[in-house]
């Protein structure tokens, strides 16, 4: 339901060694900066044999879809959801 | 039997089944990858349309009445800012494969009885003793740790399957209930028959007709009155169930595959039909070996325009392993139908095999054949699906998605 995009993006992917956690702090898209305070849900999913990860993450009032393909590491933003939008 | 089962009291053996139902599971897990939506009502649809169909209501959802079935149209009615969203099967397998490696941490005897409902058998497991209502919550807590800080699952726990299944829906979302020797009259006093898994209209009208108003009344009634009420051995199992006998068949048997596609506009003809039935065949063949079964029974079923069903099976002389072999037959038996504009379309096999099993056959190189298919298999499996695909299912890339049927993973 939200709107699909399919662009390449900027992210910052943080490694947490104590935590042993990976996280987004921000992703730079349309040159604006979003800073990520919620990760919803990081899964993955093969597309034929590349191992491809999905992070679903939110700003104040976004929620963005993250595909990293592994074979290529390009990061796309699969889809935008907005809440101030009806 | 019937008469070794008289009198016999509530089950005093220990409890060793815990049922886990993940709550509202497709809505759920779409609240959790997207924190924005969470405690408004969402639903998860086959489609986004008026006509689609709701999958999974919310929680949320739920309480304003909006029940699986519901057409989009009319939950709308109910909330018209429901935000309705189309199934994304990867999240929701992803999640199911992370509880379930989880779960199998604390017992190896882990069976999944869907995407959403698993059954556990802590008998011999070591966790055991720390007692299983222990276990449970901790169970909860590391779902909402490591798997989603926003899912939930309602947890039972008693001394069978049916009765652990039975606690779990005591209390959702979010439980952790017992049946046991010391609670079970307040449990089945609080209970309607129809509360129980197993029990719909026609057994409902069954017991009734028999003085059977109440799970009380059912508990109390012998293990004779139940035999004469069902008129088979099916009552000496409500006997053992309902106080705490283990009767369930846990080896899952599976019976058929299946695949049904709602076409977005009706088509008549074999040619027009012809790229979506390859497509489901190819879907169901591709299951049916996966899952290590050659079959021997092929079943096609239209609904119309008309909203008249059309519906045969047949068994075959040889048991099918490649997919073009099914089609043949589905083929066979869609040219005894009635040629009408077709709305919905189903395939399905039944009469299944191991496929360790090869039968010889005097014409046809059946080493050969299922040689060719395995390797095809092999390559969908490594590059995708439908990388090599039957020519007659070009054009299909948007019809038949990807699904998952009730009670399947």
């Amino acid at each position: 339901m939200g709107e699909k995009i399919k662009e390449c993006v900027s992210v910052n992917l943080l490694f947490n060694h104590k935590k042993r956690k990976t996280s987004i702090s921000k992703i730079i898209w349309k040159n604006k900066i979003y800073d990520i305070a919620t990760e919803g849900l990081h899964y993955t999913f093969k597309k034929g044999d590349t191992l491809v990860h999905v992070f679903s993450v939110a700003s104040e009032d976004t929620t963005f879809k993250l595909i990293l393909d592994t074979k290529s590491l390009v990061w796309s933003l699969d889809e935008v959801y907005d809440s101030s939008l009806k | 039997m019937t008469q070794v089962l008289n009198n016999l009291e509530f089950s005093k053996k220990p409890i060793s089944f815990m049922h886990i139902d993940l709550n509202s599971c497709f809505a759920t897990v779409e609240q959790q990858a997207n924190p924005l939506l969470r405690n408004i009502p969402v639903a998860v649809a086959a489609y986004n349309s008026p006509r689609g169909v709701i999958l999974a209501p919310s929680i949320e959802a739920k309480k304003l009445g909006i029940t699986v079935g519901f057409r989009v149209s009319d939950a709308k009615k109910i909330c018209p800012d429901i935000k309705i969203l189309e199934p994304d099967t990867k999240k929701y397998r992803f999640v199911h494969h992370a509880l379930k490696n989880l779960l199998l941490e604390y017992t190896d005897e882990v069976n999944p009885k869907s995407v959403d409902e698993f059954i556990l058998n802590f008998k011999n497991a070591p966790k055991y003793n720390a007692g299983l209502i222990n276990v449970g919550q901790e169970i909860k807590d590391r779902i909402k740790n490591e798997v989603g800080d926003y899912i939930t699952v309602s947890i039972g726990v008693s001394k069978n399957r049916f009765l652990a299944k039975t606690a779990s829906n005591l209390k959702k979302p979010d439980g952790l209930e017992i049946i046991d020797e010391y609670n079970y009259k307040d449990v089945y006093s609080s209970l309607e028959l129809m509360d129980l898994t197993g029990i719909a209209k026609k057994t409902l009208i069954r017991l009734n007709n028999h003085g059977i108003h109440t799970v009380w009344d059912l508990y109390n009634a012998s293990a004779h009155e139940l035999k004469t009420t069902f008129q088979s051995v099916v009552g000496n199992y409500w006997y053992l169930r309902l106080r705490g006998y283990e009767i369930e068949n846990y080896k899952d048997v599976r019976r058929s595959f299946g695949h049904q596609y709602s076409l977005p506009k009706p088509l008549k003809t074999l040619p027009e039909l012809t790229p979506i039935l390859t497509k489901l065949v190819e879907k169901m063949g591709f299951r049916l070996r996966n899952s290590g079964y050659k079959t021997q029974g092929i079943h096609l079923s239209m609904l119309y325009s008309d909203y008249t069903r059309w519906h045969m099976g047949k068994k075959t002389k040889r048991a099918l392993y490649d997919s073009r072999d099914i089609y043949k037959e589905v083929i066979k038996l869609f040219f005894l139908s009635p040629q009408k504009e077709v709305r919905v379309l189903g395939v399905s096999c039944f009469n299944l095999t191991k496929s360790d099993i090869v039968q010889l056959e005097l014409f046809t190189d059946v080493d050969k054949s299922q040689n060719l298919t395995k390797l095809l298999d092999d390559i969908n499996n490594r590059w995708g699906k439908f990388v090599i695909s039957p020519a007659s299912m070009l054009g299909t890339d948007n019809h038949v998605h990807d699904r998952i049927g009730f009670g399947n993973v």
